[in-house]
């Protein structure tokens, strides 16, 4: 169990990489609020593991990413929705998982409600997603990656909205492990859209 | 580690979880689908639009290809005969030159025919282009044309307009009077009405041409549905010029039979 733990935690890390290995070398057009979640997702991952092994504490590391990956999805679906509405949807959701980030770490410091109530806020980002896209005539090569990538989003917020409830039991047990898989996978499925995004134009 | 792992509530957790992330790929396999189904609709909507548009830009140029044929037809037909009478009565003339009653009864029907030559001339001439649009514009052009129909008492047309001496690009007066032209056509043939109206109001914005008239009419949706059949002909004529002009056309009819036909020009379409 400990091996496949062990396993499951490379293959996350390599598979977080991918993406940024996808966007830099092959010079893809991309949100650049997407690229700075993409990277601050494989840097706390790095920085949590490190820490992990040397037995540091990482609270303060887990809250940034946190607080970024708030900031950087909100900007990016509010970016890419074309309606008017569910840009104000967002605006008001996202305010509700910051208010929360902000009450939670004066409070406790340590993120329970905020982890839950942002799953849900991804939810219903990804959810506002496929219906925008339904609903818009016009459809780009990059608004096709970026349906892989919202469906990355939409899959792994789904099967962490519940693991979020009890995330501090369910880290020290090797089942853990199903997580790191599926985020792994996810990420993977990040880096296929990428790798299908146009490349940039250079002027 | 171990005593976590028997935690039962902890193993329902990712079992429910697991189960949440299978319900969100089957949800996005349903979006796939749904995307898949609507966008063969789109492109089938595409393609149904990009053969209505073939077929009127046909239409018009079998319009246009016809009238060449008539107007060929006529040069042949007309001109050419009463060349060939003024040529026999020419040869005529030459050899009757000592008859001199008989050669001044030829002179006077070939005068005639000259006549009858200049008239069909002017008829042809009127057909490919009105002179008076070239030199007067639309509106002069219109007043000519609803005195020429209300003369041969098939129908009394009242025409009224606030274009009085306003010239625009020829090309597009040309356009504007073939529909008018077009229109009061189909009127005179499809709605057993003796009476029609049209009014053409011109504002900083855009041009509206109103038709009215008591009797068979048309409405948007019929007129559709003729557009999108092999006949109508003239109706695509008209469509593909209003088309050329940015304009827009709206059928309507009532109950009572009262029929209105509105065309609206955004006046930047057409400005010289």
């Amino acid at each position: 169990m400990e091996r496949l733990f062990n396993f499951s935690l490379i293959f996350q890390m390599a598979a977080e990489f991918l993406p940024l290995v996808f966007l830099f070398f092959l010079k893809k057009q991309i949100n650049k609020s997407l690229k700075i979640f993409l990277i601050s997702s494989f840097i706390s991952s790095f920085l949590l593991y490190l820490t992990g092994v040397f037995q540091i504490n990482n609270l303060i590391i887990f809250n940034a990413y946190q607080g970024i990956t708030i900031c950087t999805l909100s900007i990016f679906y509010f970016s890419i929705l074309k309606s008017h509405l569910f840009k104000i949807i967002i605006v008001i959701i996202f305010s509700i998982c910051f208010f929360t980030l902000i009450w939670e770490l004066t409070k406790t410091s340590y993120l329970v409600s905020t982890l839950v109530v942002e799953s849900f806020c991804y939810i219903i980002f990804a959810l506002l997603f496929y219906i925008d896209y339904i609903n818009s005539s016009k459809v780009n090569n990059q608004a096709k990656s970026y349906i892989l990538i919202n469906t990355s989003i939409f899959i792994y917020n789904c099967f962490s909205v519940l693991n979020n409830l009890e995330i501090e039991k369910l880290m020290i047990t090797n089942y853990w492990f199903i997580h790191n898989l599926i985020d792994g996978l996810l990420k993977l499925l990040i880096a296929i859209a990428i790798w299908k995004m146009p490349k940039t134009y250079l002027s | 580690m171990e005593d976590a792992q028997n935690i039962p509530f902890l193993k329902v957790i990712i079992l429910v979880s697991i189960i949440f992330s299978l319900l969100a790929i089957a949800f996005y396999v349903l979006f796939l689908t749904f995307k898949k189904r609507i966008e063969r609709e789109q492109e089938a909507l595409r393609t149904a639009e990009i053969n209505f548009e073939r077929q009127i830009s046909e239409a018009s140029i079998k319009a246009e290809q016809q009238e060449r044929v008539q107007i060929a037809m006529d040069l042949h037909d007309e001109i050419g005969a009463l060349v060939t009478v003024l040529k026999i009565n020419i040869l005529n003339a030459q050899n009757r030159l000592n008859e001199p009653d008989r050669l001044f009864g030829l002179l006077a029907d070939t005068s005639q025919v000259i006549e009858k030559t200049a008239d069909t001339i002017r008829n042809i001439s009127n057909r490919i282009s009105p002179p008076t649009l070239v030199k007067m514009g639309i509106d002069a052009t219109l007043d000519e044309l609803v005195r020429t129909i209300n003369a041969t008492g098939k129908m009394t047309i009242n025409y009224q307009s606030n274009l009085s001496g306003v010239r625009f690009r020829l090309e597009a007066e040309l356009n504007i009077y073939r529909i008018i032209k077009e229109t009061i056509n189909n009127i005179l043939k499809h709605s057993h009405s003796e009476k029609l109206d049209i009014e053409i109001k011109r504002s900083n914005e855009n041009i509206k041409i109103t038709f009215n008239y008591t009797g068979l009419g048309l409405n948007n949706a019929q007129v559709e549905h003729l557009l999108r059949q092999e006949k109508g002909n003239g109706l695509k004529s008209i469509q593909s010029r209003i088309n050329n002009l940015r304009a827009s056309i709206r059928y309507e009819v009532d109950k009572k039979g009262k029929a209105e036909i509105l065309i609206k020009i955004p006046i930047d379409e057409i400005r010289n």
